[in-house]
C-alpha cells in the first residue's frame, strides 16, 4: 500500500488486448527460450489443425444435408448430442497423436531404456565386424 | 455456436463464438485433458524411475521437501517438455477465448451498458490503488488480469474470466460457473446452519459475480454486496447479474480495507480468491472480515486444501502452478495455518475451523461427478 500502482499489461500495436499476462512467461530449456517458443508454436499449430479438421467435418455434414450456402450453413450448424460426443472422442485421439512423444518417453523411462544403451548396441555391432 | 457442445448458460453478456472459435476452445479442452490424464502421470513415473535415484547418487539422500523435488525434476527433459507444453496450453486457453472477445469487444461493452435493469447498483472508484499482489502479476496468466482496461466501459477481462473459467473447468463449474457458490449455500450453510438467515451478505473478490448469485437465490430477503479490485470485471458482473434478474450491489474495493461500517454483515464469503492474495493481504482481509461481521455472523472462504499431510512429490506437482502458471500465492496459502491466522486476526479460539464439503460438480454431460471437495475456512464472530 502507498506505492503507485504498477501499469497493467499492454497490447502491441495492432491488437486491442494484450496477448500475454503481466509477469514473464517461464522457460524450461537452457537455450534462451528457443525450445519453449517452438513448443508454443507447435501447440498453436495443433490448435489450428484441429480447428481445420472440425470445420472440414462440419462442411461435410452440411454438404450432405443440403449443399447450398456453405459458409452461412456452417455457422448455423448445431451438432447434435451424438455428433458432439463423437467430436470429443476424436479430439482425444487427435491429442494423443500429436503428443505421442510423451508416451514414447514414458515407455523408455519405465523400461530404463537410454540413448547410451542404444549406442552400446551400435558399438557392439561394429565390434563384431 | 454449439449449445450442445458448450453448455454454458447463454446470458446477454456472455461472448459468442464462431464455428472455428468453438473448435479452438474444444481443442484446448482436449489438450488440457490429454495432458492431465496421459502426460502428467509420466512426471511421477520419471521421478520414480530416474530422477530420485540421480538426486540420491549426487546428494546422498532423498529430496527433503517439495522444493528439492522440483529442483531434482527441473533438469529432466520429460519434466521440461511437460512443463512447456502445459504452459503453452494455458496461453492457448486465454488466446482461444480472448480472440473471440476481442472480435466483439465493442458490442460487449454496449451490451453491458444496455443491461442495467435498475435492480442492483454499481459503484466504481477510479482512484482505488490496486495492491501489488494484483498489479504486479496477471493471475493464472490471464492477459490483463482482473483490472486491464482497454476501451471506454471495457468489460473484456470480465468476459474473458466468465468464458475462460468455463472452458478451463470443462463445464464442471456448472452452466453459470456457480458451482462453488452453490456448494457453500447447499452443501454447507443449508446443512450445518439450517436456521441461518443473514440480513446482509458480502462476497469478497467476486470477479464476474458467478459465485455471488447463488446467495441471492438462497437468501431472498438478504441484501447482497460484492466487491472486487478491477472495474472491468465489476462492470461485467453488474451487467450479468442485471440481465439474469438478480439484485446485487457491486463496488470497487480492496478487501483489506473496505468502506463498510463495523458489524455490517452477517455472512462474508469468498470463492477461490484467498489463494490469489499475498499472505499479508490475506491476514489483513481476515481482520477486515472480523471487523465487518455482526455478532454471530459467519465468514466462509472456499478454496483449496493446504499442504499439511501431503507427500513432497504431490506438493511439488501442485506447486508447479506457483512457479510456472502465474499463481505465486497458491503455494504460500497452502503453507499457512489459516485457523491460527484467523485467530490472530481477531476471531475467538475455537470459533474457527477448516472443513470440506462436496462440490457436487456437474460435468458437461450432465452426469454428476462424485468426490469433488471444496475446502472451507469457517469463522464465527
Amino acid at each position: 500500500m502507498g506505492e503507485p500502482t504498477a501499469p497493467q499489461a499492454q497490447p502491441v500495436e495492432g491488437r486491442s488486448f494484450p496477448t500475454t499476462a503481466r509477469g514473464a512467461r517461464p522457460t524450461f530449456f537452457d537455450d534462451g527460450g528457443a525450445t519453449d517458443a517452438v513448443l508454443a508454436i507447435v501447440t498453436a499449430l495443433a490448435s489450428e489443425v484441429w480447428a481445420l479438421r472440425e470445420r472440414q467435418r462440419t462442411l461435410e455434414a452440411v454438404l450432405a444435408e443440403a449443399g447450398i450456402d456453405v459458409a452461412v450453413a456452417i455457422e448455423a450448424y448445431r451438432p447434435d448430442e451424438a455428433e458432439t460426443a463423437d467430436r470429443a472422442a476424436e479430439a482425444a485421439v487427435f491429442a494423443g497423436r500429436v503428443y505421442r512423444v510423451f508416451e514414447e518417453m514414458r515407455e523408455e523411462a519405465l523400461a530404463g531404456d537410454t540413448e547410451d544403451r542404444y549406442l552400446q548396441i551400435v558399438d557392439r555391432a561394429f565390434a563384431e565386424l | 455456436m454449439g449449445d450442445n457442445q458448450m453448455s454454458q448458460q447463454r446470458h446477454p453478456l456472455l461472448p459468442t463464438e464462431t464455428h472455428d472459435e468453438t473448435a479452438r476452445e474444444s481443442f484446448v479442452q482436449a489438450l488440457k485433458s490429454h495432458i492431465a490424464t496421459r502426460v502428467s502421470p509420466g512426471v511421477r513415473e520419471v521421478y520414480d524411475c530416474r530422477v530420485r535415484d540421480r538426486w540420491i547418487s549426487e546428494r546422498g539422500a532423498e529430496p527433503a521437501d517439495r522444493h528439492e523435488v522440483r529442483e531434482a525434476l527441473s533438469s529432466d527433459t520429460y519434466y521440461r517438455l511437460w512443463s512447456s507444453v502445459r504452459r503453452s496450453s494455458q496461453h492457448l486457453l486465454w488466446s482461444s477465448v480472448g480472440d473471440a472477445i476481442a472480435r466483439q469487444a465493442d458490442d460487449l461493452a454496449e451490451r453491458a451498458r444496455a443491461a442495467d435493469a435498475g435492480l442492483g447498483t454499481l459503484r466504481l472508484d477510479p482512484d482505488l490503488e490496486i495492491p501489488w499482489y494484483n498489479a504486479e502479476v496477471d493471475i493464472h496468466a490471464m492477459p490483463g488480469g482482473y483490472r486491464g482496461e482497454y476501451m471506454d466501459g471495457d468489460v473484456g477481462v470480465g468476459a474473458l474470466f466468465d468464458r475462460g473459467v468455463y472452458v478451463y473447468a470443462m463445464g464442471q463449474m456448472g452452466a453459470l460457473n456457480d458451482n462453488y457458490g452453490q456448494s457453500v449455500c447447499r452443501n454447507f450453510l443449508a446443512v450445518s446452519h439450517p436456521e441461518f438467515s443473514p440480513r446482509r451478505i458480502l462476497d469478497m473478490g467476486c470477479t464476474s459475480g458467478n459465485s455471488t448469485l447463488p446467495y441471492v437465490d438462497a437468501f431472498p430477503a438478504a441484501e447482497v454486496h460484492a466487491i472486487d479490485l478491477g472495474a472491468p470485471v465489476l462492470r461485467y458482473a453488474h451487467a450479468r447479474a442485471e440481465s439474469l434478474g438478480r439484485r446485487v450491489h457491486f463496488s470497487q474495493q480492496n478487501a483489506e480495507c473496505t468502506d463498510f461500517p463495523d458489524g455490517h454483515f452477517d455472512l462474508i464469503v469468498s470463492h477461490i480468491v484467498i489463494h490469489e492474495m499475498s499472505p499479508a493481504a490475506l491476514r489483513r482481509s481476515l481482520a477486515e472480515c472480523r471487523r465487518l461481521l455482526a455478532p454471530g455472523g459467519l465468514m466462509v472462504h472456499a478454496d483449496f486444501a493446504g499442504y499439511a499431510g501431503v507427500d513432497p512429490v504431490t506438493q511439488a506437482m501442485i506447486d508447479w502452478d506457483t512457479y510456472y502458471n502465474h499463481e505465486p500465492f497458491w503455494g504460500p496459502m497452502r503453507d499457512m495455518d489459516l485457523v491460527a491466522e484467523s485467530v490472530s486476526a481477531g476471531f475467538d479460539n475455537g470459533a474457527v475451523e477448516i472443513t470440506a464439503v462436496p462440490t457436487g460438480r456437474v460435468l458437461q454431460t450432465g452426469k454428476k461427478q462424485q468426490g469433488g471437495l471444496l475446502t472451507l475456512l469457517v469463522g464465527q464472530a
